[in-house]
C-alpha cells in the first residue's frame, strides 16, 4: 500500500495509515472522486473510508476529497511531470511504480475527432496490482503440464486476470515448469512486469523481453522479426489490430497466453474480433476466472 | 595614529565599494546562469520529456549552474508527494540571501517552479519562453548596471575613502 501513499499529501497518507493492516491487504481498488468520499473496493464491496481510519457503509461521514486534492495527486501520480505521462493521460491511465494503474476521468479535449488532452480530473481509480508467486499453479498442472499451448484467460474486471498472467510469465521465463521459454511480454500499460526506468519490478524469471508501453500490433511485430520469443505474454486483448497480428504470430509458431474482459465464452463470442480469434482455433484452451483471486471457474476446451 | 587610521578607512571605504560592485557582477553572472538554465529545462522538456526529479538531478549536478544554490537544496528535498511548485518556492526563499537578484527577478525564478512539470509539454514551453523573455529583459539591465555602476561604485569607495582619510588626517 505505501507504494502507492508516498504519492499522497502528508494528510492523505497518514489517513490510510490510519487503516488497520488486515484491511488494507484486501484493498483492490481506490475510489476518489471530487468533492465525494472517498470509497474503497474490498474483495466485491464497496466501502467508504472515513477520517479515523474506520472503513463501513455510512456513506455521511467519509473522508471527503476535493477537487485540489484530485490535481495534487495527478500531478504526484505524475512524478510531477505531467509532459512525460500526456499519452497515457490522454488514453485515461497512468501506471505508476509497481503497476499500480491510475483509472482517470475528467473532462476530454478532442481536435480533429482525436483527444488531444484531458483536463479538469473529476475522478480518480486506483487499481492495486498484486504479484502472488504461484497463483498459476493450477493453471499450469491442467494446462501447461504437456507443453505449452495458447490459452485465452477471461474475466471480469478484478477477476485476477492480470496478477495470473504475471504469474504465468515469471513461472515460463524462469524455468519453473521444467524447461526456460522465451517470453515476450507485451505490457501495454505497464502493468504485468511493472518496469520502472527501465527495470521490472516484477520479478518476471530470466528470458522475458518486455515490451513496456508499446501499442500490442507494433510491439507484436517487433517481437517476431527480432525477439524469437516462444510465447507472447498479453493483457486485455480485444481490437482488430491486436486480432490481426495474433492471427500472424501464430502462424510462425508462436503460442500465446493473453486475457481478455468478459464473464463467459458467450460475451467474448458476441465481441467480433474476439469471435475471428475463436473461429481460426487461435487458442487450444479457454480459462473462465471466477469473480475475484485468480480462481480458475471452468477450463474450456477448443 | 591618524595615518594608521585613515588608511584603514581608505581600505574600508574601497571594499565596501568593491564589494557592491561585485554584487552587481554577480547578478549578471546568477542571471545567465538561470537564463541558460532555462533554456537546457526547455530542451529536456521538448526534444527528451525527462521527468522534473531528473531535470533537477541534472541541473544539480552541472558545475555549469554552481552559483544557484537552490538547485541542490530542490534536488535533495524532491519527494513525490510534495508539491513541485512549493519545493522549487522553498528552496529560492531559503537560499534568497545568496542571490544577489532583485525582486521581480526572484519572482521570475520563482514563477519558473510553477511551469515545470505543471500541464502538457507545449504549456510548459510557452511558460519557459516567457521566463526566457523577462531573464533576458533583466540580463541586458545587469549588463548595462555591470558596465555602468560596476566601476562607479568601485571609484566611489576609492574616493571616499581617500575623503574621509582626508579629513582624519
Amino acid at each position: 500500500m505505501r507504494e502507492i501513499t508516498r504519492y499522497f499529501t502528508e494528510e492523505l497518507y497518514e489517513l490510510f495509515e490510519k487503516i488497520p493492516h488486515e484491511m488494507t491487504d484486501k484493498i483492490k481498488e481506490i475510489r476518489l472522486r471530487a468533492n465525494m468520499p472517498i470509497v474503497l473496493y474490498m474483495g466485491d464491496k464497496s466501502l467508504i473510508l472515513h477520517k479515523n481510519g474506520q472503513v463501513d457503509k455510512n456513506i455521511h461521514s467519509g473522508y471527503i476529497i476535493s477537487k485540489n486534492d484530485l490535481k495534487d495527486l495527478l500531478s504526484s501520480f505524475c512524478q510531477h511531470s505531467m509532459h512525460s505521462y500526456q499519452n497515457e493521460i490522454k488514453h485515461g491511465f497512468i501506471t505508476i511504480e509497481g503497476g499500480h494503474r491510475v483509472g482517470l476521468c475528467g473532462t476530454c479535449i478532442v481536435e480533429d475527432k482525436k483527444i488531444i488532452g484531458v483536463k479538469d480530473i473529476s475522478s480518480m481509480n486506483i487499481r492495486i496490482a498484486r504479484e502472488i508467486n504461484g497463483i498459476s499453479k493450477e493453471i499450469f498442472n491442467k494446462i501447461f503440464a504437456n507443453g505449452l499451448q495458447s490459452v485465452l484467460i477471461i474475466g471480469a474486471p478484478t477477476s485476477g486476470k492480470t496478477t495470473l498472467i504475471k504469474d504465468i510469465a515469471r513461472k515460463l521465463s524462469s524455468g519453473e515448469n521444467g524447461e526456460i521459454v522465451k517470453v515476450a511480454i507485451i505490457d501495454e500499460r505497464s502493468e504485468i512486469a511493472a518496469t520502472h526506468n527501465g527495470i521490472a519490478k516484477n520479478d518476471v524469471g530470466v528470458s522475458a523481453d518486455i515490451y513496456n508501453l508499446y501499442p500490442k500490433d507494433i510491439a507484436m511485430n517487433i517481437a517476431l522479426r527480432s525477439g524469437s520469443p516462444q510465447v507472447f505474454i498479453c493483457d486485455e486483448i480485444g481490437n482488430e489490430d491486436d486480432v490481426d497480428l495474433i492471427l500472424q504470430s501464430i502462424n510462425t509458431g508462436v503460442h500465446i497466453i493473453a486475457t481478455a474482459h468478459g464473464q463467459d465464452l458467450e460475451q467474448i463470442k458476441k465481441r467480433n474480433h474476439l469471435n475471428k480469434l475463436l473461429q481460426n482455433n487461435i487458442f487450444s484452451k479457454i480459462v473462465v476466472l471466477g469473480e475475484s483471486n485468480a480462481q480458475i471457474k471452468q477450463i474450456i476446451e477448443i | 595614529m591618524n595615518i594608521i587610521n585613515a588608511i584603514i578607512l581608505l581600505l574600508i571605504c574601497s571594499l565596501i565599494g568593491v564589494i557592491k560592485s561585485s554584487q552587481i557582477k554577480n547578478r549578471q553572472t546568477q542571471l545567465n546562469e538561470i537564463l541558460i538554465m532555462t533554456q537546457r529545462i526547455n530542451t529536456y522538456i521538448k526534444s527528451e520529456q525527462i521527468k522534473t526529479h531528473d531535470i533537477i538531478n541534472k541541473l544539480a549536478k552541472d558545475e555549469s549552474f554552481s552559483k544557484l544554490d537552490f538547485l541542490k537544496r530542490c534536488q535533495s528535498d524532491f519527494t513525490y508527494s510534495k508539491q513541485f511548485d512549493a519545493l522549487w518556492r522553498e528552496s529560492v526563499k531559503n537560499t534568497k540571501a545568496k542571490l544577489n537578484l532583485a525582486e521581480n527577478e526572484i519572482k521570475t525564478l520563482e514563477m519558473l517552479g510553477g511551469i515545470i512539470g505543471n500541464g502538457d509539454a507545449t504549456t510548459q514551453l510557452k511558460g519557459l519562453e516567457m521566463v526566457e523573455k523577462l531573464l533576458q529583459e533583466s540580463l541586458v539591465d545587469a549588463k548595462e548596471n555591470v558596465k555602468t555602476k560596476g566601476k562607479l561604485y568601485r571609484s566611489l569607495g576609492v574616493l571616499c575613502g581617500i575623503a574621509i582619510a582626508i579629513v582624519v588626517i
